[in-house]
């Protein structure tokens, strides 16, 4: 009878996470510990209702269907001991946050309001397995890991998922905010008016400009400026922006790792960079030049590692 | 262990339309099962029935072969009994002729009549009164005919007359 209802409505599972204002969905089987991806879409944010539509068309067919996604929140974290108590120590309210021991190793935890806000963000979807990225992260880098700690990170627009890693544990994890949401356009529009200014200044001291009060020479120069700034450059200088602040955010991450005596330490030699973007590889020279670390940076596809996950989660 | 922050919910197994499906092969198949049931129950039944009836109306056989043998029986005695009363008939006639047939000179002091015949005793005045009177009747229903005579001392004549014959005397009835 077993046989005949996993035949006639076997486990299936619909992956998604969000990003860059879209939802990249999955659907798949889930057979022998194994998840078969069938069919793969993306969905704008907009119109999640698609999103709702879908499951229910998928569960009319298949009623053991999982919905499954990639927790993106930024309030959340992880840390090296794998209990409840420790979290104070780490200057973290145990009332306000959901944890999961991982492997009986190391805590990974999230705000209880994001997480709830996030599962009410898409109206008439039951989450059945919520994943934080740190647990993707440790998952996807599980075969790369060995005794000595080296460090991995997610990037995903504008959030870093900041982890040291060994064989047996965690050393050290962080989110890392490269550029913000709602808050990045400010942000974004006061830096490149940093930028803007630092420019002027620089120009001013090359060319040896009289006073930077003269009217009439900011506005030549600002034209200057714009045309200079084809449409392919101006994206190069973003990124490169963009990387630069990534580089500071990791090296200020390192630096609170190698001096916060609440986390153990040791060198890192290795840096890995699984990115859900395009980051380039100027980064992984900056890294390997001003760090002197060996770095490398692969391509990160959430659904795959979920899939493993929830194959293990929902037949192990 | 779970790498998810939170529990799988429960699932249900089948899906809806499914569920209607199988409920109502579930239910047609109870129904089906309850008539084969109720048949073969039924049918058991009536086998015992059929074997109860069968020894019944072997029964009912044997009763009638024993009734048809007793009403033969019956049958079979009625006419021996009437063959009885009609001989009886006919021997209390024979008798009443026989002793009609006796005259009033003559006394007879024994009669015996049986299966072979009929034996008179008496006493006559003379012979010839005994032979004109008597005889002479009885030699027309019997075949055959002898007399003795004994003189008494008063000149009369004692006589025995064996008569054999036609005559058929009652038989017991035999059962």
């Amino acid at each position: 009878m077993g046989k005949l209802g996993h035949y006639f409505w076997p486990k299936t599972a619909l992956l998604f996470y969000v990003f860059e204002e879209k939802i990249h969905c999955a659907f798949g089987y889930i057979e022998e510990g194994e998840f078969d991806i069938e069919q793969r879409r993306e969905i704008d944010l907009s119109d999640s209702s698609e999103l709702t539509r879908w499951l229910e068309e998928i569960r009319q067919t298949y009623p053991k269907t999982y919905v499954c996604s990639m927790l993106d929140t930024t309030n959340q974290g992880a840390i090296p001991e794998c209990s409840k108590a420790s979290l104070e120590k780490y200057g973290i309210d145990a009332a306000l946050v959901h944890t999961l021991c991982v492997d009986d190793s190391w805590l990974a935890y999230t705000s209880l309001v994001e997480m709830k806000w996030f599962e009410q963000r898409f109206k008439g979807v039951e989450f059945d397995l919520l994943y934080s990225p740190f647990v993707l992260l440790y998952r996807k880098c599980m075969p790369m890991l060995d005794r000595k700690p080296a460090l991995f990170m997610l990037h995903q627009n504008g959030v870093v998922f900041f982890a040291v890693f060994s064989k047996e544990r965690l050393w050290f994890a962080q989110v890392l905010i490269i550029s913000p949401g709602a808050e990045s356009e400010v942000a974004a529009d006061m830096q490149e008016d940093e930028a803007v200014e630092l420019a002027f200044d620089l120009e001013m001291i090359d060319e040896e400009v009289e006073s930077i009060s003269d009217a009439d020479l900011l506005g030549e120069f600002k034209e200057d400026l714009e045309e200079e700034r084809s449409g392919e450059d101006e994206s190069a200088f973003e990124l490169l922006e963009y990387n630069l602040n990534f580089f500071e955010e990791m090296k200020g991450a390192l630096s609170r790792f190698y001096h916060d005596d609440r986390y153990s330490h040791d060198f890192i030699e290795r840096v890995t960079i699984f990115d859900m973007d395009d980051l380039g590889g100027d980064l992984v020279r900056y890294i390997e030049d001003e760090l002197f670390m060996k770095a490398s940076l692969h391509s990160f596809d959430p659904i795959e590692v979920m899939a493993e996950l929830v194959a293990h989660d929902l037949e192990g | 262990m779970s790498y998810s922050f939170i529990k799988p919910k429960r699932k249900p197994k089948i899906d809806s339309e499914s569920r209607m499906i199988m409920l109502f092969g579930a239910v047609t198949a109870l129904l089906i099962f309850g008539f084969t049931a109720y048949i073969l129950l039924k049918r058991s039944s009536m086998q015992t029935e059929i074997v109860s009836m069968r020894t019944k109306t072997e029964s009912f056989h044997l009763e009638s072969m024993e009734f048809k043998k007793e009403i033969a029986r019956i049958e079979r005695l009625a006419r021996k009994y009437d063959t009885i009363s009609t001989n009886n008939t006919l021997m209390k006639e024979s008798i009443q002729n026989l002793f009609d047939l006796v005259p009033d000179q003559i006394t007879l002091t024994k009669a015996i009549l049986d299966r072979n015949g009929l034996v008179l005793y008496g006493v006559t005045p003379s012979k010839d009164v005994y032979n004109y009177l008597l005889l002479a009747p009885l030699k027309s229903v019997f075949q055959r005919n002898v007399t003795t005579f004994y003189p008494l001392e008063n000149g009369w004549w004692r006589f025995v007359s064996v008569n054999e014959g036609s005559i058929e005397a009652g038989s017991e009835v035999e059962e």
